[in-house]
């Protein structure tokens, strides 16, 4: 809860200050999530995620929040089995190179993640859920396509807790009118 | 300055949220001794890296492989080995509760679990001799065995591997219980490692007297791999319906290879029994198998049986599985099913004496098995009912022990053999 508040208050502090100068994005999220499994270091599994972002750009700075989920889903057998899934909401501060309508970034962002457990034995189930702060950098590519359509292509990589991993995603909205 | 803020911000996050090492308390399915499991909070003590699943008592390794083969004499041999990986495990601390946050982190929970108590509860009977620790536990590890052009992997497995010195657990493909939650089956496979130890002890101090058998010390290994593993046996009793054989013979006369090979068989089969007793033991339920793979529900301790064969129906019909397709085809007897008349017997004898004074009755004649065994296996037949009959050497079965013990092995043993009751059952055809 505090992370989420936290998150929201660092985002109304980029966009309080906007000025008719400034483009709002807003657009659906589309891509991948990669994420450490629990049976080796060195092992990652992806799964599909999906979420929306906005963000705020100001000369060649960028503000912006995101919503992802994903869900690596049931695993086990009948008898026990845990099902798990994740909301991840991040504020994210982006550096474009050039000031144009379309141009290559870097990013950082941070924020929490909400890991939602199903845990199942033998028919009874037990839900538990976690809040982790998480953290990621990464690259990309933003800007407008044609009038208000614009889009965003992002790769970060993340960690929380002892999980790592990389989120890559298309992102296809519009800006509207302030 | 703003996206650096943020830089440092991002990066001031870079510390895993992980408790402290030390004592956990963990939330794990456990079995409520019936067979029912249920989530229950339980304390970890010998924990140094709660993620990588390693500790004092045991570390976890994940996803390994091991590719085996049949040699030009018989035996199988490892082609390649991998042990796998150090786990990464993932839980959300709820008050001071780890709850693991995925089906491989609560698996991997479990065992470790397990092992911790497995070994105290071993302690207490002096059944740690000889082990070092911590114990390497393989989990998920896929073994192929690869006999010609056919390749044939494990599944539905655990087995305490001695000439690895390592406990493997394979995939579970069922819909059961995995066997990691198991504490019976996890039990079971340790008590292997305890009889191999005590077994190797034994068979050292008669190889420095120069008593040992030529046989068993020309082959110790091989020796202790026919109690390796738990390829589970066949899915039924195989002597199920009635099915006893119709003609029990007495002993004939084996050349010493072939005494070797009976006498193993047998050994083979009392590992067994003795595992499925210490996993009765340790988990407190009779039918602790059944959870996890309830087409071995035979060896429910708790189920009353007969043991059908003869002295010479032993020797024939275990001689007709070696010249079959093997112990586990089906074609003969499986060490399995030998055992759970033994364990039977350790069971009732702990149910007169007490569960402390028969689990260390087992432990002596452990000991005691292991002595004959090593020096006189190549020389002379060492039926099951022998070996009842040393199990009760230092403390006579009485009243309803003596009477069950009796009339389970009336094929065999003559009434009043055991030193106990009336003549009631002479040798012969079982009922």
């Amino acid at each position: 809860m505090k992370i989420g508040i936290f998150v929201c208050a660092i985002f109304l502090f980029f966009v309080a200050p906007l000025s008719r100068a400034d483009s709002l994005y807003v657009g659906p999220i589309f891509g991948g999530t990669s994420y450490t499994d629990a049976t080796g270091q060195m092992g990652r599994q992806s799964q599909t995620s999906y979420g929306l972002e906005n963000f705020v750009i100001h000369d060649h700075w960028s503000v912006g929040l995101s919503y992802i989920y994903f869900a690596p889903g049931e695993d086990g057998t009948d008898s026990i089995n845990v099902d798990q899934s994740d909301h991840w909401l991040s504020v994210q501060g982006r550096y474009r190179f050039w000031n144009e309508d379309f141009s290559p970034y870097v990013s950082v962002g941070a924020g929490g993640i909400y890991q939602f457990v199903s845990t199942t034995v033998m028919n009874y189930t037990e839900r538990t859920n976690g809040l982790f702060f998480i953290n990621d950098f990464g690259i990309g590519l933003m800007g407008r396509i044609s009038g208000q359509f614009g889009a965003n292509v992002s790769a970060k990589y993340y960690q929380f807790s002892n999980v790592n991993g990389f989120d890559y995603y298309i992102s296809i909205g519009f800006f509207p009118d302030l | 300055m703003i996206f650096w803020g943020i830089v440092i911000f991002a990066l001031s996050g870079c510390t895993p949220v992980s408790p402290a090492d030390g004592d956990y308390k963990i939330r794990i399915p456990l079995d409520d001794h019936t067979g029912h499991y249920a989530l229950q909070d339980v304390d970890l003590h010998t924990i140094t890296d709660i993620h990588a699943m390693a500790g004092t008592t045991a570390v976890i390794y994940d996803e390994g492989s091991f590719n085996t083969y049949v040699d030009n004499s018989g035996d199988e041999r490892i082609a390649s080995a991998d042990m796998g990986t150090t786990p990464s495990a993932h839980f959300i601390d709820v008050g001071g509760v780890l709850h693991p946050a995925d089906f491989q982190s609560l698996a991997m929970s479990a065992a470790m679990y397990h092992f911790e108590y497995i070994k105290n509860f071993y302690d207490a009977v002096d059944g740690n001799k000889g082990l070092t620790f911590p114990r390497i536990v393989l989990m998920n590890v896929t073994v192929a065995h690869n006999y010609g052009h056919q390749q044939v992997n494990t599944i539905n497995n655990a087995a305490f591997v001695p000439s690895l010195d390592m406990f493997w657990i394979n995939p579970f493909n069922s819909a059961d219980v995995p066997l990691s939650f198991n504490g019976g089956v996890l039990a079971h496979e340790y008590l292997h490692n305890v009889f191999m130890a005590r077994f190797k002890a034994v068979s050292a101090e008669n190889i420095k007297k120069g008593t040992m058998s030529p046989e068993v010390s020309l082959n110790l290994n091989r020796t202790l791999d026919v109690a390796e593993a738990d390829d589970w046996g066949p899915a039924t009793d195989p002597f199920a319906d009635s099915q006893y054989p119709s003609d029990p013979e007495t002993p004939i006369a084996l050349t010493n290879k072939e005494l070797a090979k009976v006498n193993s068989f047998i050994f083979g089969g009392l590992n067994e029994g003795m595992a499925d007793y210490f996993g009765y033991e340790y988990s407190r339920n009779p039918g602790w198998i059944s959870a996890s793979l309830p087409t071995q529900s035979f060896r429910d301790l708790s189920k009353d049986k007969i043991f059908p064969l003869t002295a010479g129906g032993q020797q024939r019909l275990i001689m007709e599985s070696y010249s079959g397709q093997g112990r586990n085809s089906g074609s003969g007897l499986d060490i399995h099913w030998l055992g759970s008349f033994f364990s039977r017997v350790l069971y009732l004898a702990a149910q007169d004496w007490g569960d402390l004074a028969a689990e260390q009755a087992t432990i002596t004649f452990m000991d005691r098995y292991s002595n004959i065994y090593s020096q006189q296996s190549d020389k002379r037949y060492i039926s099951m009912g022998e070996l009842v009959k040393l199990f009760f050497q230092d403390r006579k079965p009485s009243g309803s022990l003596c009477d069950n013990v009796t009339r389970m092995f009336s094929g065999e043993l003559a009434g009043g053999s055991l030193g106990c009751g009336a003549t009631l059952f002479s040798t012969g055809s079982p009922p």
